[in-house]
């Protein structure tokens, strides 16, 4: 599961409001708002990185033991991948058919 | 609205963050409504150019609902291509139609695009009543199919329908229906002013006994407030509770209007232009010392208001009350619904 590539779905909408992710997803209304690392799990999640590349970058950025940023960052996508809000493959993802879009992870505010 | 959704809007309010955006891409429309607060269908609309670059400005924003309205927004011939965008930047997209001009490849291109629900107007079960309000010959016929070929094809429909004395006998029926079709529904009880002030549609909307009589339909038990005020998108007049915090509405604070020639309102309601999304742009007429002095006004600024029973069934509008006179006096179209929905709510 950890060489998985990790994708967002295309089924959902999503803002960074106030530097938090807010992810809506648009058959359940069922609304998600992520913390700092989930946001920036989010972010990484273009479909062409896997959960070892993310759960690496989640030990770099926000220095957490690379232990646990590879079990938080498992544990974290399987439960939003159980939700259908990110996706996960074998393969690479095709960002033109999974991707809610660049302007996802950034707000300039 | 669930708790997340109240804790976001509150976060906007206080961050100034456009949450929610109703756009409106022209103001032509096919059909004649009786109640239509449109003064003219005419005047300018932005290029798709312009759109674009609004709704690319937006994202930037912070909004994430995005009501793409009219007139009939399906006039315009680049409406798939500003949707496409609006999805390519991850919106909730919310389409209001009266949905005559949805064939079945348009159902099937907008299930494709995963908006978030399409909003369709009908106001009857009966064709004869809703087609004399629409002033449309045919126009329930063609806007109830469009409702199957969304909802076949996989989206989310909710019918809104608006109370007058035109329908108010069939509100209950038109709620089975619009359930029997496998839409949700939504009922506004309250016929608006024109943008220009003309009072004259309003006398089309239900008297207070009327009211009284339409809201306590069995239909309507225990869920009168809910069809009447809230939605999972937070528009102007559903301003959850827990972001109230003294505001008016949320207008201006995390909701605002884009008209079709890109002026822009604090909400649809209030039309007090505080710049052109243009020119000199969205984030500076966000910004204005107009919308400001929107955002300055408190409930405590309201002498009529402030201590009325009626407070809690209340959705007033500071836009209606503008429209007879006073931003900050009575908007008696509200007291009349509040005063309705006091008496069958308790």
């Amino acid at each position: 599961m950890s060489s998985s590539y990790v994708g967002r779905s295309g089924a959902v909408a999503a803002r960074a409001i106030d530097g938090q992710m807010v992810i809506l997803q648009l058959a359940t209304s069922a609304l998600f708002t992520l913390n700092r690392v989930g946001s920036r799990i989010w972010e990484l999640a273009d479909g062409r990185t896997t959960v070892d590349q993310i759960a690496r970058r989640i030990h770099e950025e926000f220095e957490v033991e690379a232990p646990v940023a590879a079990l938080d960052a498992l544990e974290f996508v399987e439960r939003l991948a159980a939700q259908g809000v990110l996706l996960l493959s074998d393969a690479p993802l095709n960002p033109d058919r999974h991707s809610g879009g660049e302007a996802n992870a950034t707000n300039p505010r | 609205m669930p708790q997340i959704l109240d804790e976001v809007c509150e976060k906007a309010a206080r961050r100034r963050i456009p949450l929610t955006v109703h756009l409106d891409l022209t103001w032509r429309c096919n059909a004649h409504c009786i109640h239509c607060y449109l003064p003219d269908h005419e005047g300018g609309e932005m290029t798709t150019a312009q759109v674009l670059r609004l709704i690319e400005e937006l994202a930037g924003a912070g909004t994430l609902f995005l009501l793409i309205s009219g007139g009939e927004a399906l006039l315009r011939p680049d409406l798939f291509e500003i949707l496409e965008r609006a999805r390519a930047l991850s919106f909730a997209v919310v389409l209001k139609t009266n949905g005559t001009l949805i064939d079945d490849q348009a159902a099937g291109r907008l299930a494709g695009l995963n908006l978030y629900r399409v909003d369709v107007s009908l106001y009857s079960h009966r064709a004869e009543v809703h087609d004399a309000i629409t002033r449309l010959p045919v126009s329930w016929q063609r806007s109830v199919r469009a409702i199957q070929r969304l909802i076949a094809a996989g989206l989310k429909v909710r019918v809104v329908n608006v109370l007058m004395k035109a329908n108010a006998g069939d509100a209950a029926a038109a709620h089975e229906f619009a359930r029997s079709l496998g839409a949700s529904y939504a009922l506004d009880p309250t016929v608006t002013p024109r943008l220009d002030g003309d009072r004259t549609v309003t006398n089309l909307g239900l008297d207070l006994d009327e009211l009284r009589s339409a809201l306590s339909e069995p239909f309507l038990a225990g869920v009168v407030r809910d069809l009447c005020e809230a939605d999972d998108v937070p528009e102007a007049n559903d301003l959850p509770r827990a972001a109230r915090n003294g505001l008016l509405c949320s207008a201006g604070h995390y909701s605002c209007y884009v008209s079709p020639s890109g002026e822009l309102f604090p909400c649809i309601q209030l039309p007090l232009s505080c710049g052109n999304v243009c020119e000199p742009g969205f984030k500076q007429a966000w910004g204005s010392q107009d919308m400001e002095a929107i955002r300055a006004l408190r409930l405590n600024d309201l002498e009529d208001c402030k201590g009325c029973a009626l407070l809690a069934t209340c959705t007033r509008c500071p836009g209606l009350a503008l429209m007879e006179g006073d931003l900050t006096g009575k908007s008696t179209l509200d007291c009349l619904k509040a005063t309705a929905l006091a008496t069958v709510i308790s």
